[in-house]
């Protein structure tokens, strides 16, 4: 066989058969070595030929020694064993000339077998489906047909996201804030973002659970705030989430204890915050969420609760979404909030405590609308209403400063704006004093001018709806700076000092020149508060439907009612209403906030 | 087969509640060969369950010394298959006569004798009248002396070398040409030296590289028109020259004729040729299958009448008998009338182990057409919209013109008699299907070279390279793995899940009579995405589900076919026969019947309610590595590694088309849903295309670079998706390589065809996946692409 030129077979020399037989302890002849190595040559490429076989039938292009110990087998010939790995057997060679043999390193089995850290298993045998070419074009994902899970999601990656997971909704606080900030600044892990959006998602079914929402929530905020990721298709999933929080009966509203409503308003912020920041990112998003909000609150059906969420949420998408929302749907859906406010039982208790949040949240949107209508509308169209408000962090860095609304998502008024006076008169209407306190203008308004104390609206609104509960001021019902939003730090010097602030404050502001031209006359159109100039500036405003700060969730709520303060013109209802306004807040978050209750007039 | 016969009446009887009543009769040819199977209950050799089908096919898989005898005795059935008729039968016979004689079963002989004289008066007549070649053949085995042959082409029928002629006729086959006559005894070795006796006549060792250069130097002088056909020769001639070199021990000179002649060979020959090459010893040739395989089959030529008068004569001039005695033993010429054809023409026809096949192999008439549709629908379907809103109905009684009016209203020409193969009946769950199936039909996309198929591709992840089969349920339901671990994996595709049906002891409390106990049956705890069937003991090659959903076959290397069931998901049935690996099975379009192929080199026919084939389609000279049903039920497609595709009649088990022109091992086979067109791939990478018709090649469809392991037309035939090992899949435009088919008389008598080169104008689109063998291919009802195969990384 030598004498050929192409061989094309590895040949056995007599040698090696020669040697051995003589390992068994066989003498051979050259001649009977020489007939055997040919015998065992051809054999062997028999088996080989025939063990081709198999591994076309299994579909491979390597031929694997399980393919030759078929053959072997069907050949009546015992199976080799020992060889099955699936890895090149490696070849090392002999230090004399060309000798080479296969490694064949000892294991120590005692070893193997006390050993703790047992080789994890093979992943089982999956089926997934891809759509690899629609339409007989494109290519959906290049090549795709691993899913992209698998092959992009490495072990640094896997280990980052259970970490950050488990910090987020463990115990440590201070392990979730380092979490929460490293995942706001991470720059690599966009990798994970499905995962922490769907992790998001979660809130679903947590709902009972108050702790959870918040700590999703600010991981929904954190991947917001991460200038390096691109959240793309995924603000979507990111808004419904919040959504979910801001208008959903969660169960964890069941429990009047629960401060659920603290959640709410962080939700609401966040979802204003998503929109301004990556609204551009989802066409048509903007429509979709006032569509959802609208159809939350034009739906009796639902629990007060969503219908305070679905305010806050409109109020956070700023003033132009309450004036169309809001502000249309105002008079039917006073109707119904009257009917609880004006339910004195006691099982509607509780129902009618929700009812004046939800007034209260009304209030401070049609005021800010107010606001923003006479400041002229146009100029900082869209403020952040209550920016970082409600977080339990102050909103430190200026990142959080609503970048200017998308032109495309951006609100078109669908009714013709009213006017100004149009619509506080007719807000006026609903709200009367309550309203006018907020201005704090302290004038009669020229429109409707009516005595103080007289509780009977004039002229323009319906008998009942001048039936409305005014839940405007109290007299030092509470012990200062614990109420009120605008109250001092608990280490405030005088708190008559800064609950005085406000008078002095307007009056202040009425001697300024007015800084818009086009608010020319805005103030004239705010009818004076009936109560408030009267000498004694012990008003307070308690309605402001936030409670800041999540640890003193529920604690004052419907306990302290503020008692009946001689002939105080604030309504009887105020009597039988819960402290709504508290705040736990220091006050320099609120001087932080763009939150003010007072018209740069 | 006669005890098989028994089996099926007796089956027939009793097994009423699941198969049609009526099954498939014994094939009546079969009735010589019966004789034998009921005496030998001794057993020839041990074959013990199998003899009933040992004896039928003459011998195999009873025969003691598998390496051995089942190469040999794969072609016997052949004989009996393939040439219809009671000449052939009186052969087999014979043959079954010397066998058992030599093997010392004189009562067995005897019994046979009896029963035969029977049927060899009844066979007489017509038999010998209307095929005297194949009576002197027989003949001549026979009388067991040397005989010359009647002329210069010996038309021998391709049974010759079936084993249990082979096996007797050693000395016969010794049918040596003028002047030699050859005397063996056969006795002392009854196997190989029976087989290879044909190569004891030598002449000068020395003398061959001369005598084929001479020949070599003929052809190549030879007119340019002649030369194509005539460089046919070069092959069989250097293949069985050189045999002939190695069995007389001329080592030195094989080797060396060898090395000079094997670059002359055409490319496709190559795999032959590197068996053939590390075959240099007599010891050697004993079992080597390629080997034998050029002994028991006569390499087929097709040359013109002109040429071959030229070589003839070139031949006697020179003296040159030992090639004429080789082209007289081994070769058979199929010579024709008029223009002798071209390289081209050759070259797509050529390639298979055995050479073309012989023009009269596709004569047959087949019965193409597809059956009427029953016609259920329309009652069932008023039902079912009554049932429902009435605004679908406008929708689905359109479609129902369209599509199943102009199959079911009139008869198709082609198709077979309805009642030619007997169906099982519908069941009502069948009916509700094909309703489901019609509403489907109504939104499949129309597919064409502007609206391609969407493909989802199915990745088996972590399959550690151990997916051997896939197959998808026709509704895409369910999908099934076959792998090397000897496992079969059932997956749910839909939000479904499977589940079991409860056990016995549940079952018996459940309200029988409630609306909902096809519901109640089952089982909630067994819920879940994925079933594991165990019970193969080798790798899984093929997997096929019932029509109905209700079944699953599974083939392995163990030799078993198991029938799974998906209500239990435990296995019903193991079928045995094959003995060696399976490589392919598939359900009939209409269920109960099944077809297997294998190791064993033949293809077998079953039904789900018998554990012994039906039928045995031998023919075949290396693997049967893929097996289809045609959509009719009525034919069964193989694609063997002999590198041709055979058409096999389940009614009489006959092999009606042989297709040759892959110049590698058929992988894969499907039939174009109008029964008229049958696709085939091969390791070559190329997809053939066949009219089934007329016999022969309408197209080649040139692209992928590796084994096309997968093949489907989508639901309406327009598209035709090919995978391959080349990690892509190709869709073809079939409409267009179907529109215009030569299919003039002048091509259909002659064979020759002329492809045209258009490949590129066929292919409508190449989709890569990432290093994923396309292991499956699937048209769902609505003509999305299914595909299927296992991560592979590397």
């Amino acid at each position: 066989m030598s004498e050929r030129e192409e061989r094309r077979f590895v040949e056995i020399p007599r040698e090696s058969v020669r040697l051995m037989a003589e390992s068994t302890g066989l003498e051979l002849s050259d001649e009977v070595a020489a007939l055997l190595a040919e015998d065992v040559c051809y054999r062997l490429r028999e088996a080989t030929q025939n063990s081709s076989q198999f591994m076309k039938h299994t579909k491979r292009r390597k031929l694997t020694v399980e393919d030759f110990n078929r053959a072997l087998r069907w050949s009546s010939v015992e199976a080799v064993c020992g060889y099955g790995s699936q890895e090149a057997l490696p070849l090392r060679p002999a230090r004399e000339g060309e000798l080479y043999f296969p490694e064949d390193r000892e294991v120590n089995l005692v070893e193997l077998a006390l050993a703790t850290n047992l080789p994890k298993g093979c992943a089982e045998t999956a089926v997934r489906v891809h759509v690899s070419y629609l339409d007989g074009k494109g290519n959906l994902a290049p090549q795709g047909s691993v899913p992209s899970a698998v092959s992009s999601l490495t072990d640094d990656l896997l280990k980052y996201y259970q970490q950050v997971t488990r910090a987020v909704l463990g115990d440590d606080p201070q392990l979730m804030k380092v979490a929460l900030q490293d995942l706001q600044t991470n720059s690599k892990i966009a990798a994970l973002l499905p995962y922490f959006v769907y992790v998001v998602s979660g809130v679903k079914s947590v709902s009972h659970d108050l702790e959870q929402l918040h700590r999703l929530l600010q991981v929904a905020r954190s991947l917001v705030r991460n200038p390096h990721l691109c959240l793309g298709p995924y603000v979507r999933s990111l808004v419904g989430s919040v959504l979910y929080c801001v208008l959903e009966p969660l169960a964890a509203s069941i429990n009047p204890l629960n401060d659920h409503w603290t959640l709410r308003d962080g939700a609401a912020l966040l979802l204003s915050h998503i929109f301004w920041t990556h609204g551009d990112l989802v066409s048509g998003l903007y429509q979709q969420i006032l569509l959802s909000l609208q159809k939350v609150l034009a739906d009796p059906v639902r629990p007060l609760c969503s219908h305070y969420g679905a305010v806050v949420g409109l109020h956070a998408l700023g003033w132009k979404a309450v004036e169309r929302v809001l502000y249309p749907h105002l008079s039917t859906y006073w109707t119904n909030l009257q009917a609880v406010l004006d339910d004195y039982s006691v099982s509607n208790a509780q129902v009618k405590a929700d009812g004046h949040k939800v007034y209260g949240a009304i209030l401070v949107a049609v005021e800010r609308l107010l606001k923003m209508k006479a400041r002229g509308g146009g100029r900082h169209p869209e403020d952040p209403p209550w920016g970082g408000l409600l977080l339990p962090e102050p909103p430190a860095e200026p990142g959080f400063a609503p970048a200017p609304p998308p032109p495309a998502a951006g609100p078109a008024p669908a009714a013709p704006p009213a006017t100004l006076a149009g619509i506080y008169r007719e807000l006026y209407a609903f709200f009367g004093d309550s309203l006018a306190t907020r201005f704090g203008t302290g004038q009669p308004a020229p429109a409707a001018p009516r005595p103080p104390g007289d509780k009977k609206e004039p002229a323009a609104a319906a008998d009942a709806v001048r039936k409305m509960p005014q839940l405007t001021a109290s007299a030092k019902l509470s012990p200062p700076g614990d109420e009120s939003p605008r109250g001092g730090p608990p280490a405030a010097p005088a708190t008559s000092a800064a609950e005085s602030r406000p008078l002095p404050r307007v009056h202040r502001a009425r001697g300024t020149p007015r800084p818009q031209g086009s608010g020319a006359g805005a103030r004239d159109i705010f009818q004076k508060s009936r109560f408030a100039p009267r000498g004694a500036p012990h008003f307070r405003f308690i309605i402001a439907g936030r409670q800041a700060g999540r640890r003193c969730r529920g604690r004052l709520f419907q306990t302290t009612f503020p008692a009946p303060h001689g002939p105080s013109p604030a309504s009887r209802y105020v009597q039988k209403l819960p402290m709504i306004g508290r705040t736990s807040r220091p006050a320099h978050r609120w001087a932080l906030s763009d939150y003010s209750l007072y018209l740069p007039l | 087969m006669a005890a098989l016969a028994e089996e099926q009446t007796e089956a027939a009887v009793k097994l009423e509640p699941e198969g049609p009543p009526t099954l498939l009769p014994p094939q009546a040819g079969d009735g010589a060969g019966e004789g034998g199977g009921t005496t030998p209950s001794n057993g020839p050799s041990g074959g013990g369950g199998s003899v009933a089908a040992a004896s039928s096919a003459g011998g195999d898989g009873g025969t003691p010394k598998p390496a051995v005898a089942m190469p040999a005795a794969a072609p016997a059935p052949a004989a009996a298959a393939s040439e219809p008729g009671a000449p052939h039968d009186r052969q087999t016979l014979l043959a079954v006569l010397q066998f058992l004689r030599q093997s010392n079963l004189r009562e067995a002989e005897e019994a046979l004798r009896r029963e035969a004289r029977l049927l060899e008066e009844a066979a007489a007549g017509s038999g010998v009248a209307g095929e005297p070649d194949c009576a002197e053949a027989a003949s001549a085995l026979l009388s067991r002396v040397s005989a010359s042959a009647p002329g210069p082409v010996v038309p021998d029928p391709p049974g010759t070398g079936a084993p249990g002629s082979a096996a007797i006729s050693g000395s016969a086959s010794g049918s040596s040409g003028p002047g030699k006559v050859a005397s063996v005894a056969v006795e002392d070795q009854p196997d190989v030296s029976a087989v290879l006796s044909a190569y004891n006549q030598q002449g000068d060792p020395t003398m061959y590289e001369e005598y084929y250069s001479g020949l070599k130097h003929f052809i190549e002088c030879s007119l340019d028109c002649h030369r194509a056909e005539l460089s046919q020769l070069f092959y069989p001639l250097f293949v069985h020259m050189y045999l002939e070199l190695v069995y007389n021990q001329h080592e030195n000179e094989a080797k060396s004729f060898f090395e000079k002649f094997h670059g002359d060979q055409e490319c496709y020959y190559q795999d032959d040729l590197r068996v053939l090459s590390s075959l240099t010893k007599k010891e050697h040739m004993k079992g080597n299958e390629t080997m034998l395989d050029f002994r028991t089959s006569k390499f087929v030529l097709r040359i013109s009448r002109d040429s071959y008068q030229l070589l003839k004569r070139h031949l006697q001039e020179k003296q040159n008998n030992q090639i004429w005695n080789i082209v007289q033993e081994h070769l058979y010429i199929d010579i024709f009338d008029g223009m002798p054809r071209s390289k081209q023409q050759i070259d797509a026809m050529v390639g298979s182990l055995a050479g073309e096949a012989k023009r009269e192999a596709n004569k047959s008439k087949v019965f193409f057409g597809l059956l009427k549709e029953p016609e259920i629908e329309v009652p069932l379907d008023d039902e079912d919209e009554e049932g429902e809103n009435e605004e679908g109905k406008p929708k689905k009684k359109k479609p129902k013109k369209d599509n199943i009016g102009s199959k079911s209203k009139k008869q198709d020409p082609n198709a077979p008699p309805q009642n030619r193969i007997p169906l099982p009946e519908l069941k009502d769950s069948d009916k509700l299907d094909k309703i489901m199936n019609m509403k489907e039909t109504t939104k499949r996309v129309r597919l064409g070279p502007d609206c391609l198929p969407s493909i989802c591709f199915y990745t088996f992840l972590n399959a550690y390279q151990g997916l051997t089969a896939v197959d998808v349920t026709d509704d895409s339901s369910l999908i099934a793995g076959g792998f090397a671990d000897s496992t079969v994996r059932v997956w749910s595709v839909t939000p479904r899940k499977l589940r079991s049906v409860k056990q016995a002891a549940d079952l018996s409390l459940i309200d029988k009579e409630s609306d909902d106990v096809l519901e109640r049956i089952m089982d909630e705890k067994t819920a879940s995405e994925l079933k594991i069937l165990y019970g193969h003991s080798g790798p899984v090659y093929g997997a096929s589900f019932s029509p109905d959903r209700n079944y699953l076959l599974s083939s392995s290397e163990d030799g078993t076919i198991r029938l799974w069931s998906l209500q239990t998901f435990t296995c019903l049935v193991g079928y045995k026969g094959h003995n060696y690996p399976v490589w392919d099975t598939q359900f009939s379009p209409y269920g109960y019947y099944f077809v297997s192929g294998g190791h064993d080199r033949v293809a077998r026919l079953w039904a789900t309610d018998h554990y012994q084939p039906l039928r045995i389609f031998a023919g075949h000279l290396a693997d049967v590595n893929c097996t289809r049903f045609h959509p009719n039920s009525n034919y069964v497609a193989t694609g063997s590694a002999d590198r041709t595709v055979r058409l096999w009649d389940v009614l009489n088990g006959n092999c009606v088309r042989i297709f040759t022109g892959h110049k590698g091992p058929i992988h894969s086979l499907t039939f174009s849903p109008n029964g008229r067109f049958l696709a085939t791939g091969a390791t070559d990478g190329r997809v053939l295309l066949w009219d089934i018709g007329h016999g022969l090649m309408v197209g080649e469809l040139k692209g992928h670079t590796d084994t096309v392991c997968s093949l489907r037309f989508s639901r309406d035939g327009e598209i035709l998706a090919s995978g391959s090992m080349d990690n892509t899949v190709r869709l073809w435009d079939a409409i267009k390589a179907f529109e215009d088919l030569e299919t003039d008389d002048f091509t259909t008598a002659t064979g020759h065809i002329n492809l045209p080169e258009n490949s590129q104008e066929l292919l409508l689109g190449t989709y890569m996946t990432k290093s994923t063998p396309v292991v499956h291919l699937h048209f769902t009802r609505r003509n999305l692409v299914l595909a299927a195969g296992a991560y592979s990384p590397q």
